[in-house]
């Protein structure tokens, strides 16, 4: 390997930055209370102290706005050369001085993957993709043909087309191009800002698993084809999943580094992570409640499994299977009414590239007022096409989609489009107006709403999304988090019965996530709301869906309550979905107890009750993923 | 003129292009059939985009409509001799926004092009207008030239639909985002290079935005009313009508840098 | 969603493999037989060569997309032309309103053939042209690469903007929003919910697409080199000699000779 870049083992020394993204005259006035970075006001970086060990795979956490992707950005001289700001500090990377250097002069050298997967692909095909880095390098065009097979073989896409359109891929293979341009430009540095955010959990799988491999790499000094891979790796990320891959961990805390050092300790230690605002892992923080040691806490379902073994603790379930199942963490309406949706037999079908795709193939559904459910599936399982089909916005090829006993195709927009709103992924894709208020007023206006009640209606949507005062904020200013929620209400003005939520909290953290879900239980649970969400999260599943609709290539597979589906581990393996750690872990106790109609635990708290033969104490809302 | 060629130096600008055409042709592709056939008016509200992108872009919208029109071209399946036509009209739509806000003298506002008055409505209006007809007149020329269809019959229908769109679309859409593409850092004199935008000795910025407020209109009238399609008349029409555009783009200048730098003073 | 936005069709043709510029060679020799001549009996041959090596190289169902364009601009040619081209020759049609002489009829014709032979050799360019080679042609014209850059990048976005064009009316429908309300003025201001989130949220994307650019060493100050650059091989040539042919050929036919004008 090529130590001549490291600097006595490290490869970035970061000594006193300060970083604020409008213009500071004082840099001494950093200030100390937390800032949201939405707002890019006042200091997001205010002192950052610390040193990347080379040859290391290093992540970086804490809180939202607290400066994660922020410190990154001065890694390669985005900070200060493209973002201009207020500046100051010293930094080394790979004995270079990136504040004095250009961004492109430092991508030689350090290569960089961020959430956004569509804002980094610029060619007309894969081949072009990979090859674009290179070329900007001035590599010789001999020596490019080589570097794009290895980088696509690295990152999983050998097999893919060379002429492919990115457009055509899924997003995991998106990212995963990205990924390969990067690796094309062989860098030394690779970093990566919450590179799976945006995806569902296959593409997050097929992105973590290129990860691990180049992890391995610049652990092991195995080459990738003729390059020995990257030296060192930085991930910035929120999934404690992705974060125990690395092996070295620092937690940022209101601007400044409050803690490095071994992935394995940072992450057992619970206060510093409450203290940094970071989530605590779910078997940790079990384990901690128990009563158990830092040290001996387990990060992984296998050392649980060991330690309650060895502590000879017994795991009693929450409920029988044949007895009755009880309700999920987050609690929900339990009075449920009379049908609201009835589907029958839809099929629907649509046209691509001359080929008719059967997205939903004869689905039966009944859905009641009050109820909460999910509906989960891989993407391409036709989850979203058959949502569509609950306000109208597609009408079935086959079979009829009613709502309270009418065929919703009759009934028109005007009618059920104000009674069953729909939120989608993507609250960018409907905001326009030009304040808070506008752009909730704008759902009941349509449906010819004015006067007094329209005013009363909006206000009391935003105050439901805990977004008042900022009624006469510009939309496009609040974080992604908020503009979910203008989305909501934007819905919610229309004093809708039922909500279909369509993948809500996509590219939202861990806290956004639950401060989302629980307005939607919320809602649910007092104003009997039916809810229902086409989600791939499964914390959120556990957390808020009492009952589950799994799709596959178009079919309903299941449809039971959730805490039944989660107990059978073989046929949720089979639609490629994975449970989450609480779930799991009480599976297998429950399996190695012999107890084999036992239900497994959906929260951390029922995770402890089980094991501390307890009554299920609830701490904080909602529960579960934070 | 030099902000024509300078903009390709900076990152920014250059993906201006690539979105603005990329947005353009998106928006304009689902209304494409009516794009071709002469006669028919219809709502293409993409039509709003060149003068409203060339007021924030500046040059990056004049390029980026160009481009964004051949890919409509591409993708419409009506790419042919026609669509180098379609390229230099849509170079103009999106280029005489920039050249003509505030440089319009007496009927200019002399504001940012917020939309708060109502004499920047006005300002705006002539400017959609303007820019309309340049489009118009450019492509109706070239597809008469071609032996396509006659001047007469398209460059009305080209210019009532430009219209249409930029001038009833555009207040409200600058109005809503203007001040956010401001807040974005993403106008052109905030992206550009001072040195880039500044006046040449020979500039004349308020006699070349005057005059190509007037020369594209009078070559509407002419072509349409005076002239008869495919004659040597209404050819040599033409090449005076752009060349005087030409002489008043390598001689204008660009109105809002200046605005911008006289609102951060105050 | 956007997979049906592109008119490429995958093929191994002979007229696919050829280097682009040998395409735009040929294509542009057919636009010259077209342009230059006017009388029907000569526009229909470049009409019909495109045509059938549009069918042949599997463009049918492209052809399908455009036919109604086709016919539109041939009909409102047949229509207008008559009005602005000198009558002569025999009185074909005759009717109480207007007169249609030979000549009319046949420049009417003429002119409708020449614009359709355009559509339909645009779109056997299109059809056997990857927005990659569309790239590559671009830049083996001597086209600077900045340029390029930006086309290739437009291209690769265009089709994500136009589903998300389909999702942002998907999402104000659910919301009430009916394009269709109102008066003609209101009706074109129905467009503001729809066009405000499309273009927003592409132009938001902006800064972090230039930073992810500037961190893929993109810089126009510096030198880069270019992968996949090919010469032309010995098909491309002919491609570019027929091309030139057709071009000459066509020019010396109709003013040298004489021929094709009515």
């Amino acid at each position: 390997m090529d130590t001549s870049h490291s600097d006595g083992g490290i490869v970035a020394r970061l000594r006193d930055v300060i970083f604020s993204y409008d213009k500071q005259d004082d840099t001494s006035a950093v200030g100390d209370e937390h800032v949201d970075p939405d707002a890019r006001e006042g200091f997001v970086l205010r002192g950052v102290d610390l040193d990347v060990p080379d040859e290391s795979f290093t992540v970086v956490m804490g809180a939202s706005g607290g400066g994660k992707s922020t410190l990154l950005r001065t890694f390669n001289g985005i900070i200060p050369d493209f973002i201009d700001g207020t500046f100051d500090g010293d930094i080394r990377v790979l004995d270079r001085d990136p504040t004095t250097s250009r961004v492109s002069a430092m991508a030689r050298d350090v290569g960089m993957v961020i959430q956004d997967y569509e804002s980094q692909l610029f060619g007309t095909s894969v081949e072009t993709e990979v090859a674009f880095g290179p070329e900007n390098l001035a590599v010789p065009p001999e020596k490019i043909g080589p570097r794009i097979d290895d980088s696509l073989s690295v990152a999983g896409l050998g097999d893919l087309g060379r002429t492919r359109e990115p457009d055509s891929l899924s997003g995991g293979q998106k990212q995963r191009l990205v990924f390969a341009g990067v690796l094309a430009m062989h860098p030394d540095l690779l970093m990566l800002d919450e590179p799976t955010s945006d995806l569902d959990p296959a593409g997050s799988r097929d992105v973590l698993s290129v990860v691990s491999r180049l992890a391995e790499a610049a652990a092991t000094e195995a080459s990738v084809g003729d390059w020995d891979g990257p030296d060192s790796i930085v991930l910035v990320t929120h999934k404690i999943e992705e974060a125990l891959l690395a092996d070295h961990a620092i937690l940022l805390k209101g601007g400044r580094a409050a803690h490095a050092g071994p992935a394995e300790e940072v992450f057992r230690n619970v206060e510093a992570l409450r203290e940094s605002r970071v989530a605590v892992p779910p078997l940790v923080e079990a384990f901690e409640r128990l009563g158990f040691a830092d040290e001996d806490l387990p990060l992984a379902v296998d050392s649980a499994v060991e330690i309650v073994n060895n502590a000879n603790l017994t795991w009693t379930p929450p409920g029988k299977r044949d007895g009755y199942s009880p309700s999920v963490p987050a609690g929900t309406a339990t009075d449920l009414g009379n049908p609201l949706f009835e589907l029958e037999d839809i099929t629907h079908e649509y046209d691509a590239d001359g080929e008719t795709i059967r997205a939903v193939d004869g689905v039966d559904l009944t859905i009641k007022e009050g109820e909460a459910l999910a509906i989960v599936g891989h993407n391409g399982s036709g989850k979203t096409t058959l949502a569509k089909h609950l306000n109208g916005l597609l009408d079935p090829d086959e079979g009829v989609a009613r709502w309270n006993g009418r065929d919703i195709r009759e009934l028109g927009m005007s009618e059920v489009g104000r009674s069953v709103g729909y939120v989608f992924q993507n609250p960018d894709h409907q905001i326009f107006a030009a304040t808070v208020r506008e752009e909730v007023a704008f759902g009941p206006e349509n449906f010819e709403l004015t006067g007094e009640e329209l005013d009363r209606r909006v206000a009391r949507a935003i105050e439901t999304v805990e977004l008042d005062g900022l009624e006469d904020a510009d939309p496009f200013t609040l974080s992604k988090g908020q503009r979910q929620r203008v989305a909501l209400a934007s819905v919610l003005a229309t004093d809708p019965d039922a909500i279909v939520f369509d993948e809500p909290t996509t590219g939202l953290d861990a806290e956004q996530q639950a401060t989302f879900m629980d307005l939607v239980a919320d809602l649910n649970r007092e104003e009997g709301v039916t809810v229902v969400m086409v989600t791939h999260s499964m914390s959120t599943v556990a957390t808020y869906a009492p009952r589950t609709v799994v799709m596959s290539d178009g079919r309903k597979v299941a449809d039971e309550p959730t805490r039944e589906l989660f107990a059978d581990e073989d046929s949720l393996a089979e639609w490629d979905l994975r449970p989450p750690q609480p779930v799991a872990l009480s599976n297998r106790l429950a399996a190695e107890a012999g107890q084999t109609d036992a239900l497994p635990a959906l929260s951390v708290d029922e995770l402890v009750a089980g094991l501390a033969d307890e009554p299920i104490t609830t701490t904080g809302s909602g529960g579960g993923s934070t | 003129m030099r902000e024509l060629f300078a903009m390709w130096r900076d990152t920014r600008m250059i993906l201006l292009v690539a979105v603005v055409a990329a947005i353009y042709a998106a928006v304009l592709l689902p209304f494409k059939l009516f794009t071709v056939i002469p006669g028919i008016t219809s709502i293409r509200p993409a039509n709003v985009f060149p003068v409203i992108f060339g007021i924030m872009f500046g040059p990056a919208a004049a390029w980026g409509a160009a481009i964004g029109n051949l890919i409509g071209d591409v993708f419409g399946g009506t790419l042919g001799p026609g669509s180098a036509f379609g390229f230099l009209g849509n170079f103009f739509f999106g280029l005489v926004g920039y050249k003509l806000w505030g440089n319009l003298g007496p009927l200019s506002s002399g504001e940012e092009p917020n939309m708060r008055s109502v004499k920047q409505v006005v300002e705006y209006v002539i400017i959609a207008v303007a820019a309309s007809a340049a489009c118009a007149v450019i492509i109706a020329w070239g597809v008469d030239l071609l032996g396509l269809v006659p001047f007469t019959v398209l460059g009305p229908t080209i210019m009532i639909n430009n219209t249409l769109a930029a001038a009833v679309l555009g207040p409200p859409l600058l109005y809503l985002t203007y001040p956010r593409i401001k807040d974005m850092g993403l106008l052109y004199p905030d992206v550009m290079r001072e040195e880039d935008l500044e006046e040449t000795s020979f500039s004349q910025p308020v006699v070349a935005a005057l005059g190509m407020l007037v020369v594209s209109p009078t070559w509407l009238v002419l072509g349409i009313y005076v002239f008869s399609p495919q004659s040597t008349m209404q050819m040599a029409l033409g090449g005076v009508g752009l060349l005087l555009l030409v002489v008043f783009v390598v001689i204008g200048n660009q109105g809002l840098p200046a605005q911008l730098k006289g609102a951060n003073i105050r | 969603m956007s997979a049906a936005s592109s008119l490429y069709v995958h093929g191994d043709s002979v007229f696919h493999r050829l280097a682009p510029r040998a395409k735009i060679a040929l294509v542009a020799g057919l636009f010259a037989v077209a342009l230059v001549f006017d009388h029907p009996a000569f526009v229909v041959v470049p009409l019909v060569v495109a045509f059938g090596t549009l069918v042949a190289l599997g463009g049918w169902s492209n052809f399908r997309r455009v036919r109604f364009i086709v016919v539109a601009v041939f009909v409102v040619g047949l229509v207008v032309w008559p009005l602005f081209t000198p009558a002569g020759g025999p009185i074909w049609l005759s009717t109480p309103v207007v007169e249609l002489t030979r000549n009319e009829f046949l420049v009417a014709l003429g002119r409708s053939m020449r614009f359709a032979s355009f559509i339909i050799t645009g779109l056997l360019f299109v059809t056997a042209t990857s927005n990659e080679e569309l790239v590559a042609g671009l830049r083996s014209l001597g086209v600077p690469f900045a340029f390029c850059f930006a086309v290739g990048t437009a291209l690769r976005l265009f089709p994500t903007l136009l589903g998300a064009t389909g999702t942002v009316r998907q999402a104000q429908e659910a919301r009430g929003h009916d394009l269709r309300s109102g008066s003609p003025l209101q009706r074109i201001r129905n467009y503001i919910p729809l066009l405000i989130p499309v273009f927003m949220t592409a132009i938001r994307n902006v800064q972090t697409q230039a930073m992810a650019l500037e961190a893929r060493g993109f810089d126009t100050q510096a030198e880069r080199t270019f992968y996949g650059r090919q010469s032309l091989a010995g098909s491309d040539w002919v491609a570019v000699g027929v091309g030139s042919l057709m071009l000459i050929g066509s020019v010396l036919v109709r003013y040298v000779l004489g021929m094709g004008t009515v």
